[in-house]
């Protein structure tokens, strides 16, 4: 009996062996067409996972991440003990990222349904064109001009203030207006991009539906109420729930190029990612470091499973996976 | 006759409606567009007409002392600066292309059964990343990336999102022709290279548009791995110039060897609008390409 199960196993061994063999052999140009991409998605995105056991250790420089030596849950100790500084920094992530996603997604809906009904083909691709410009504009530029429009001197909007009869706002030291001026920031750079998408998706609707409402006499405010709006809807929500995966997530470049991190702003501009570098290339504390960036990890891949288990009750085409 | 009128009245509310929208767009369009046009009026500016009246999009008074400052006492290090992105920006947009296409190529063969689990495998760093620790010491302490050029392409250089897009590019040319070549005995990497290669050129192009920009515009790279002033692109020279008051003095004393009174303002301005110069350029030829890329982005990302 044991004989002719080894005997069996032998072979199914060889056989799995000579499929492959033949797989490689009729498919090996495939996969040395694929194997720079696959070494640098190793190299950049996955190896770096095993990184995260760093939270589990006492990180010193010359060990590395594999040869510091355990400390077990000592940094989750220091890091709780600190933690009201870490939920400045996750408070502040979650509330920039959700008026981001609220106010952006309003505001390239409505470009997108406004677009639709351009009916001049040449002021509909000038103001597309311009309408995109800012994505294409770094961070970087974009804080500089900040700058120029909120400077307390001679700032455009200071300037107008002050022409209206208002006193000058000193925006880079007060930290209250910081929220609505990172919204509009990214409105700014992305609402003509995001609008453009959402275009392209009215634009892929039945035009039959609004023709028929036509003849049935609905007026534009009602074919738009009725018709656009409610087609969009699935795409919107689904949009809506993707990003409550990335609600953990900053963006570190746009945060340092727009407040230059000024300890004046953090109160309302310290999100994860800011307070991960200051806390780490700034002032070399790994352990706290650490902590917060496995905190954002877990929690972040909790919530793209959440999200995306949302996104399945609704709509299961839509799934990620 | 009132049925005539309703139909009159609905069709007057529509134009208002529609008039509304023409002008908010428009409203919008300038408000993407005044921001550049304030740095390109400021740069052209008196030094002093900006301290006193603020910054403006026309001249208060016309100077081109911010690009005298930005040729002369900057200019050596604005060069090297300039010299580095536009290495960057070609090599790695070349590099990056490649292995995208390659990469997206094999996502498009049919009868390759591993595409989907290299879809999966491509898919899932996009919502799930290790964080910045892990990927910072990972590059500096085992890769040693610190003050080399390459750091400023490889760890960038797969875009999951561009791969995609390809794909999708590569999919709306016709299996027949692959299958045809496949029957007349050509391999995989010929049918690549002369079939899916030269005839997605609108993709090729679209997306290494979508590189270079990301290349051009990088700054986060050079914060992480960046220490030598010979390495540091044009994003990265005007960041500490906006940044830090003093770094821009010290760059013009240090050639000059004396103070000199630095038109602070009008050279920030002048050097933004060096930097995104190319792009501006590039626009209205690039556009096209990148609205026709949106959109089948947006097909399925």
């Amino acid at each position: 009996m044991l004989v002719s199960r080894q005997k069996q196993d032998s072979g199914g061994t060889r056989r799995l062996g000579n499929r492959l063999a033949g797989h490689f052999k009729k498919y090996h140009q495939l996969w040395l067409l694929a194997l720079p991409g696959i070494i640098f998605t190793l190299m950049f995105a996955y190896i770096p996972m095993s990184g995260l056991v760093i939270i589990f250790k006492n990180y010193n420089y010359q060990d590395g991440i594999f040869g510091s030596p355990w400390v077990g849950l000592k940094n989750f100790e220091f890091f709780f003990a600190n933690f009201s500084r870490a939920w400045r920094a996750t408070k502040n992530t979650i509330i920039l990222n959700l008026c981001y996603t609220v106010f952006g997604t309003a505001m390239a809906v409505m470009l997108a349904v406004m677009f639709n009904e351009v009916r001049h083909k040449k002021y509909l691709k000038a103001t597309q064109s311009l309408s995109i410009m800012p994505y294409f504009i770094s961070w970087v530029v974009a804080g500089g001009i900040l700058r120029a429009l909120l400077n307390y001197d001679g700032g455009a909007i200071n300037n107008l203030l002050v022409s209206l009869g208002f006193d000058r706002v000193d925006f880079y030291n007060d930290p209250k207006y910081w929220r609505i001026i990172l919204t509009l920031c990214n409105i700014w750079k992305g609402a003509g991009y995001n609008g453009i998408i959402y275009f392209s998706t009215i634009a892929g609707f039945d035009t039959s539906l609004y023709e028929s409402a036509e003849v049935d006499g609905a007026n534009l405010w009602q074919r738009i109420r009725y018709i656009t709006v409610p087609l969009l809807k699935p795409t919107i929500i689904i949009m809506f729930l993707l990003s409550i995966g990335k609600i953990m997530s900053g963006d570190l470049t746009m945060m340092m190029s727009i407040t230059n991190l000024s300890s004046m702003l953090l109160e309302t501009t310290d999100i994860i990612d800011t307070y991960v570098y200051r806390s780490v290339i700034g002032m070399g504390d790994f352990v706290m470091g650490s902590a917060v960036g496995l905190y954002q990890s877990i929690f972040g891949f909790a919530l793209v499973l959440f999200s995306n288990w949302l996104v399945g009750k609704f709509d299961k085409e839509y799934r990620l996976f | 006759m009132s049925e005539k009128n309703t139909k009159i009245k609905q069709s007057t509310s529509d134009k208002a409606l529609r008039i509304f929208f023409y002008i908010f767009i428009g409203f919008f369009a300038v408000i993407c567009l005044y921001p550049l046009l304030l740095a390109v009026g400021t740069s052209f500016s008196d030094e002093v007409s900006v301290t006193v009246n603020g910054y403006s999009v026309i001249p208060k008074k016309f100077s081109l002392e911010a690009y005298k400052m930005i040729l002369g006492s900057l200019g050596k290090n604005i060069m090297n600066a300039y010299c580095v992105t536009i290495a960057v920006t070609v090599i790695g947009t070349l590099f990056s292309v490649l292995v995208s296409s390659a990469f997206a190529y094999v996502l498009t063969v049919r009868e390759f059964k591993p595409k989907g689990a290299l879809n999966m495998f491509l898919y899932i760093p996009m919502i799930f990343s290790a964080g910045l620790l892990p990927w910072y010491i990972m590059c500096t302490k085992y890769y040693h990336l610190t003050d080399k050029f390459w750091a400023l392409i490889l760890p960038c250089c797969i875009n999951a999102f561009n791969v995609f897009l390809l794909r999708n590019f590569f999919k709306s040319i016709p299996e027949e022709l692959a299958e045809a070549a496949k029957i007349d005995g050509a391999s995989y990497l010929r049918i690549f290279s002369v079939i899916y290669f030269p005839l997605a050129k609108v993709g090729l192009v679209t997306v290494g548009l979508f590189y270079a920009l990301s290349y051009w515009n990088d700054y986060y790279l050079v914060l992480m791995f960046i220490n030598k002033q010979k390495l540091y692109p044009l994003q990265y020279y005007l960041y500490n110039m906006l940044a830090n008051v003093q770094f821009i003095a010290n760059q013009a004393n240090a050639s000059l060897g004396y103070n000199i009174n630095i038109p602070l303002e009008t050279t920030k301005m002048a050097t933004i609008c060096v930097t995104i110069g190319p792009i501006i350029l590039l626009y209205p030829f690039a556009q096209k390409y990148i609205t026709k890329g949106v959109i089948v982005g947006a097909v399925k990302g």
